[in-house]
């Protein structure tokens, strides 16, 4: 570092307001006939996207202050970890919490019920990966695939069989997306983290491909699931009421499940193995069998939304399996914070609900929407690298400093 | 038989190593990241798409500029695409990745996946959704100058294939693998030149002088290096820069091959060039060379014999396959437990 | 006590009355498709046409003395965000939904509208499951791509009297959809489809396939996929030396493909609705989109334009928001468009396919 901090700060500015220049202050003018093109200045093009995007920093910078002064002085005790603590400590707390959130259904819009759905079955998706991101410490890049497999398990095997029972989906959502991440696991565990990372993206990819292919499972246009297997009305409550009282129910079990696992020998020994794999493997822990009944237990998990989405929304498609899900998954967890569970669940609150009402109050970011998901991925990993509500733990061992 | 082959051979060559040809250029870049510093280089299949626009927008300054022949154009706008991608690839590493440099490998792979988001979608806001096309009257001179080779009779090779072979092989072979004529481009020429110039620059550079020499110590031993007096900062923004304008150079061949650009062409690019990457072993320079080849024969070979429909799956097929049963490559080092 | 309890009951009262009024006032039409994304371009279009249309009609004084409100959704083309979009508009209180662009969207989709009892009428979605699954309240403003694969088959067979063609698609719904029915007519007309492969829609260099092509003997192309892909497929056909004819679906009618093959290209045809841009009833329309958006229309917009325009005569002509009554209406007569008439069969497709051939000529799209 032989120059001032100041002036290579600089130097990066400069070098981005260059990069950026010809992308943003020009346009392309192509000539169709003579096949030639040509380049002219268009400022409107930049104060389009400036317009957008500093307005969006300035609000990050302002967010990012204001958790840096919660943080110095606001309650030193972590407020949403030990509520969550609490929550799921406590049987009689966690009925009476289930309770009051299904009741709310009763008060919503369906607009709220719907949306709501879904942020529960992205809080399961989060849930499920931050096993092996935050627990194991292994990075799972494709996980939606999992997600995919499960939603595509029920819709293939309520079509072969109508009668099947809808709650049973979830069960089988779980175990054909276990046994797959099994499968996909056992050859890859064995490698570093990041080899883990793409294997799971190409195996991802390579799902949708054969989603897209098979005719069994309808390729492009996916599978429309039998009216019968879907979630049905109850009575007075109705299918929009019914798939939110369940899918608080079911969202609340599994956060329950993952957290006894966490705080279960299991759940300390993966602790363990993400901390030091060789001085865990020294202590006895069977390293490979353990992360692998992680990343199992975590694709089983995805495997449950997955299935839950059919059930709910009556059809599955390809595009349940893309990498922008599994993206989007990622960021919850990360914004949340990794390895923690109350962390993950705001995640995907923040990271679902926010996005989709900015789409519809002010349709015109909407465009922008995955550009902030990567700056956040990136400011999060540089400045808080523990997310919104991870321990101070797992902030110095992302640093290196451990 | 042999002239069956033989054609075969030669136009799934020809196709095929061009691909080929390209995923190499890039996978050299994700190989030799990881090799001097340990992390999968996400965006780097941005760097690559961008390296695409550069070359159009140079193409553009140039047009306006008046300046239209080929002959000069076309270098002009391979070297701008260079400069272009080497500078997205420095601020990369400057932005994203310097700080992270110790950390838990999490860290710099996921800054890296939010920068190959953030530069995705930059280009797409910025640019266009859609696609850009590439200045034709460039691009025309070289793609439609083509050259073909042989017009076989192959009724008698057909004959013969179906009498020797069991009935539904031969069907299926005399079907699939039966080749009238090849083609060869003036356009796939110009990849094979200019991916092999490079290479054989970058093997000079880093076999043969001062600077390849640094290279490779700090590959081995950063703080070793740092303590013999080597600017390892430098060293490492000098291997992004690099990297970056192979990938560039490979994406306006791209651009040039295809015809239109697309802001989301990296991703696709990326991976099956990393999936190349750890094919031939990653880390390891000719490994990524070889790794590329042979990924675009497989491909084409894929589309050709099977269907198109499954191409896309060789690839991944190939990476889940490679590290099942080969985790270090086919020419990379042990690293089953390095962690 | 007394007057401040007064005072809030009638507070209350004029709330009321007021939330019940400003109900009444409007009529709520949702306008759903992909608005983002790479086919946010495309799929923009119906949408705008619908708005133009929707702001003529409230400029008159609205639909049965209500003043028509547009909910705009983005279902982002993926099928998934059209079921939230799709129970959304739903629970706005929509009557009617113009949408979705993408078949593979408003398949979901209209599940949840046919449940609500909701009519939907989409401008663009060509692939034929959408109304064969004998939802009532379903329509479409655009033809069938058994219309479309079907009018292509026969004129590669009867016009340009080839008879072996190779079949390409994208691997999308609305892709191998026309390139089934394709190879189903043409196979049917005597004949031969050699070669039927996919490519997945990120794709560009065709080269591979392009040698398959010309080992299977076809002497022409029928790419069943959209522009982004077709034009790169067209350059590189004729770049191998290809002389054949390429056909092709409404998916690759847009300007960017000529920009990709340019102006002097040759035996290209594709099945497109009549010609409207040359068409004296049309004027009108196009200056104002120009006036409203600052853009000229495009192929997709007078669908949207039409949609919205029949929609809403048939709710004027029902006098009523009922869905069956909508229905029923709509399938009651014949309606005029800037497309031409319009009529809807039981099944809720137009009865007349209004296909034609086009192809590029000195560098614009025109009716061959």
């Amino acid at each position: 570092m032989s120059k001032s901090p100041l002036a290579t700060r600089l130097a990066v500015i400069a070098g981005l307001l260059v990069l950026t220049a010809p992308f943003l202050w020009t346009k392309l003018d192509p000539d169709f006939n003579t096949g030639f093109v040509s380049l002219s200045l268009a400022p409107s093009n930049a104060i389009q996207f400036l317009s957008v995007v500093l307005p969006a920093a300035v609000v990050g910078w302002l967010l990012a202050g204001i958790g840096f002064l919660w943080g110095r002085f606001g309650p030193t005790k972590p407020v949403i970890a030990t509520g969550s603590q609490k929550l799921f400590e406590s049987p009689r707390l966690l009925v009476a919490t289930c309770a009051v959130l299904a009741g709310f259904g009763f008060f919503m819009s369906a607009k709220f019920l719907s949306l709501g759905t879904f942020v529960c079955i992205h809080m399961m998706l989060a849930i499920g990966l931050n096993v092996t991101i935050g627990f194991t410490g292994l990075l799972v890049l494709g996980y939606a695939a999992f997600y995919a497999t499960g939603a595509y398990a029920f819709a293939l095997v309520a079509h072969a069989c109508p009668w099947f029972p809808t709650w049973a989906a979830l069960p089988v959502g779980f175990l054909v997306a276990a046994s797959t991440g099994f499968l996909v696991g056992l050859p890859c565990l064995r490698l570093r983290g990041d080899y883990l990372a793409i294997v799971t993206l190409g195996f991802a990819e390579a799902l949708r491909e054969l989603l897209r292919n098979l005719p069994q499972t309808g390729g492009d246009m996916g599978l429309l699931v039998p009216t019968s297997a879907r979630i049905q009305s109850l009575g007075p409550v109705g299918q929009a009421q019914a798939s939110w009282i369940a899918a608080v129910a079911v969202t609340l079990f599994v956060g329950l499940v993952i957290h006894r696992l966490y705080h279960s020998r299991i759940g300390r020994a993966w602790i363990a193995i993400r901390e030091d794999e060789t001085a865990a493997a020294m202590m006895g822990i069977p390293v490979v069998r353990l992360k692998l009944l992680a990343f199992s237990v975590s694709a089983g998990i995805a495997g449950v939304p997955g299935a839950f989405f059919a059930g709910f929304a009556g059809f599955v498609d390809p595009s349940t399996a893309t990498f922008e899900q599994s993206v989007l998954i990622l960021a919850m967890v990360i914004l949340g914070g990794i390895g923690s569970l109350p962390g993950s669940i705001l995640g995907a609150l923040v990271l679902y609900l926010v996005p989709t009402l900015l789409r519809d109050w002010f349709p015109a970011i909407s465009d922008y929407r995955l550009l902030f998901f990567g700056a956040i991925l990136v400011a999060m990993m540089l400045f808080r690298p523990q997310g919104l509500c991870g321990s101070p733990r797992h902030k110095l061992e992302l640093e290196g400093k451990s | 038989m042999r002239a069956l082959l033989f054609a075969l051979m030669l136009e799934i060559l020809v196709n095929g190593l061009a691909r080929g040809a390209i995923y190499a250029l890039i996978a050299l870049g994700y190989t030799m990241v990881y090799g001097i510093l340990g992390m999968i280089n996400f965006a780097h299949g941005e760097i690559f798409m961008l390296g695409m626009f550069g070359a159009v927008y140079a193409l553009g300054a140039l047009g306006s500029a008046g300046l239209m022949a080929v002959g000069i154009t076309l270098p002009l706008a391979i070297v701008a695409a260079m400069v272009f991608s080497a500078g997205f690839g420095i601020l990369n590493e400057r932005i994203a990745y310097r700080k992270l440099r110790g950390a838990h490998l999490l860290a710099p792979l996921t800054s890296a996946i939010g920068m190959s988001i953030v530069l995705q979608n930059f280009v797409m806001l910025s640019v266009t959704k859609g696609k850009v096309d590439f200045p034709r009257a460039i691009a025309a001179p070289l793609a439609d100058t083509t050259w073909t080779f042989g017009s076989w009779d192959l009724s008698s090779i057909q004959a013969t294939i179906l009498s020797v072979l069991p009935d539904v092989w031969a069907r299926w072979m005399a079907s699939k693998w039966v080749v009238q004529s090849v083609h060869l481009s003036a356009l796939q020429l110009l990849i094979f030149a200019i991916t092999l110039g490079l290479m054989g620059l970058l093997f000079w550079l880093i076999q043969r002088t001062r600077l390849g020499i640094a290279l490779r110590a700090v590959a081995q031993d950063r703080t070793m290096a740092s303590l013999c007096g080597m600017k390892v900062d430098g060293l490492i923004t000098l291997t992004f820069a690099l990297g970056s304008a192979l990938a560039a150079s490979a994406g306006v061949m791209v651009s040039m091959y295809q015809g239109v650009l697309r802001f989301d062409a990296g991703y696709m690019m990326g991976l099956k060039a990393f999936t190349a990457a750890v094919l031939g072993g990653i880390g390891n320079i000719p490994g990524a060379v070889i790794g590329g080849l042979l990924i675009g024969l497989a491909e084409d070979l894929t589309s050709f014999t099977i269907a198109s429909e499954w191409k896309q799956s060789t690839a991944f097929a190939i990476l889940i396959l490679v590290l099942w049963l080969r985790p270090r490559g086919l020419l990379g080092e042990r690293v089953a437990d390095k962690v | 006590m007394k007057p401040f309890r007064q005072i809030l009951t009638v507070a209350f009262a004029a709330g009321a009355l007021l939330g019940c009024q400003k109900k009444e006032e409007t009529l709520k039409i949702g306008l759903a498709g992909v608005q983002t994304g790479p086919d946010g371009e495309i799929g923009t279009a119906p949408i705008r046409g619908s708005q133009l249309a929707i702001d003529e009609w409230n400029a008159k004084g609205g639909v049965l003395g209500m003043k028509i409100e547009a909910v705009t959704r983005d279902d982002e083309g993926k099928a998934n965000q059209a079921v939230a979009v799709a129970q959304e508009l739903v629970a706005a209180g929509v009557k009617a939904v113009v949408g979705h662009f993408n078949s593979g969207c408003s398949l979901p989709a209209s599940e949840v509208y046919h449940q609500a009892g909701i009519v939907q009428i989409t401008p663009a979605s060509t692939n034929p499951q959408v109304t064969e699954r004998g939802f009532k309240q379903t329509f479409r403003m655009c033809g069938r791509d058994d219309q479309q694969g079907d009018v292509s088959a026969k004129f590669a067979f009867d016009s340009l009297k080839v008879t072996q063609v190779a079949v390409i698609h994208n691997k999308t719904a609305y892709g191998q959809g026309i390139g089934e029915v394709f190879r189903k007519t043409f196979e049917a007309k005597t004949g031969k489809v050699t070669l039927f492969d996919g490519l997945a829609s990120e794709e560009m260099d065709f080269r591979a396939t392009i040698s398959a092509i010309q080992k299977s003997g076809a002497q022409a192309v029928y790419w069943g996929g959209m522009y982004n892909q077709g034009g790169p497929f067209y350059n590189q056909l004729r770049q191998a030396g290809f002389k054949g004819a390429f056909l092709g679906g409404d998916g690759i009618y847009d300007n960017e493909l000529i920009k990709t093959v340019g102006a002097k290209a040759d035996s290209l045809f594709i099945t497109f609705g009549p010609d409207f841009f040359h068409s004296e009833v049309a004027k009108p329309f196009l200056a104002a989109f120009k006036k409203k958006f600052n853009q000229e229309a495009s192929g997709y917009t007078i669908y949207g334009y039409d949609a919205a325009n029949t929609l809403l005569q048939a709710i004027q002509k029902a006098q009523s928001t009922d869905a069956d009554r909508i229905s029923e209406a709509l399938r009651s007569q014949s309606w005029k468009g800037l497309m031409g008439d319009a009529e809807f069969d039981q099944k809720g497709d137009l009865k007349k396919a209004n296909f034609v051939i086009w192809t590029i000529r000195a560098g614009a799209f025109a009716v061959r």
